[in-house]
């Protein structure tokens, strides 16, 4: 789930911290990047320790001194397959949506769920046909998944626009997509994870245990 | 990769001496944040019950025999903490030929963490 990863990056040092040097750089790197997903890479939980800073330069008209500093961050950075444990906070009829707690964008699509499953409309919740008993996916549950896919970057947001639907158009006609935006364009997060929970073992934690 | 456990105590020892030390430095509210959060989600995991040599002890045992479990596979079972055997072979690849039922069985035993009484 975590892993170390190595950086290298320009921070400046205000003067008034000249003094205490490696803590100021220690903040600096910590405002920069906690909780920020660098891309591609994964969601920074903070510093783990600095390797090395080098001379200071100061540039004219600008009391800060700007070290270029080397170090390692501990970062959330999942491996495809590898199972985490969340919960589910909502759903519709795209899937299921988990958080950690720390990260909250998991999706599981339905195609990724135990099959029969059907949305139960009124409920908004997914259920789980097995052996003729519904084993409802709540919220708030504890659910174990798997690691399909990572995401990163805002995408193209004209690719998330479903098609609105005709005025007035039946069951039986096509829907044509029409150029105008019927509703808020998705806006993609910065680090998304798909899951899948068709395997013995994933599912609800008390599925299992 | 670290294991769920090193990372408890490391982003727990930091936001003790933060508070120790009593920084309230606002521009530091991100690392606030995602600290305490990452620290209950793992509690709530009971990574909190383990130790250095609880994990010590698992990839001891498990690296060898009868086990033979790869570093990976140790790594996955400190952090996932499985508590059935459906969950064992979700961890341990071709785990029914690897793996006995009893053997199985030890490995969840050994895992098991009963809190300190």
């Amino acid at each position: 789930m975590f892993e170390l990863v190595r950086m290298r990056d320009a921070v400046g040092i205000a003067p008034e911290f000249l003094d205490a040097e490696k803590g100021a750089v220690q903040d600096e790197i910590n405002k920069k990047y906690a909780n920020r997903v660098l891309d591609g890479v994964g969601l920074v939980v903070g510093l783990y320790n600095i390797e090395r800073i080098s001379n200071g330069i100061i540039h004219p008209g600008d009391g800060a001194s700007h070290v270029t500093v080397e170090f390692l961050l501990i970062v959330f950075k999942p491996h495809i397959g590898e199972v985490l444990c969340g919960s589910i906070t909502s759903s519709d009829g795209d899937g299921l949506y988990v958080s950690l707690g720390f990260f909250d964008d998991v999706q599981i699509p339905p195609s990724c769920l135990p099959s029969p499953s059907r949305f139960d409309e009124e409920e908004k919740c997914w259920v789980w046909e097995w052996n003729g008993n519904d084993m409802w996916l709540d919220h708030g549950q504890e659910i174990q998944f798997r690691v399909f896919s990572i995401e990163y970057g805002p995408r193209d947001l004209l690719s998330h626009r479903k098609p609105p639907p005709l005025a007035g158009a039946s069951e039986s006609s096509s829907a044509a997509p029409s150029t105008e935006v019927a509703a808020p364009a998705h806006v993609q997060p910065p680090m998304m994870i798909t899951g899948y929970i068709n395997e013995p073992g994933l599912g609800l934690v008390c599925w299992w245990r | 990769m670290l294991t769920n456990y090193e990372v408890y105590e490391l982003v727990s020892r930091d936001r003790a001496d933060r508070v120790q030390k009593k920084q309230g430095d606002k521009q530091l509210h991100n690392l606030r944040v995602i600290q305490s959060q990452v620290i209950r989600h793992l509690e709530a995991r009971g990574t909190n019950l383990e130790s250095r040599e609880f994990i010590r002890e698992c990839f001891g045992r498990l690296k060898n025999e009868p086990y033979l479990l790869s570093s990976d596979e140790v790594l996955h079972i400190v952090n996932v903490l499985p508590k059935s055997a459906a969950e064992i072979h979700l961890l341990v690849s071709n785990c029914s030929e690897r793996l006995s039922d009893e053997q199985v069985e030890e490995i969840l035993e050994l895992v098991s963490l009963q809190a300190p009484e």
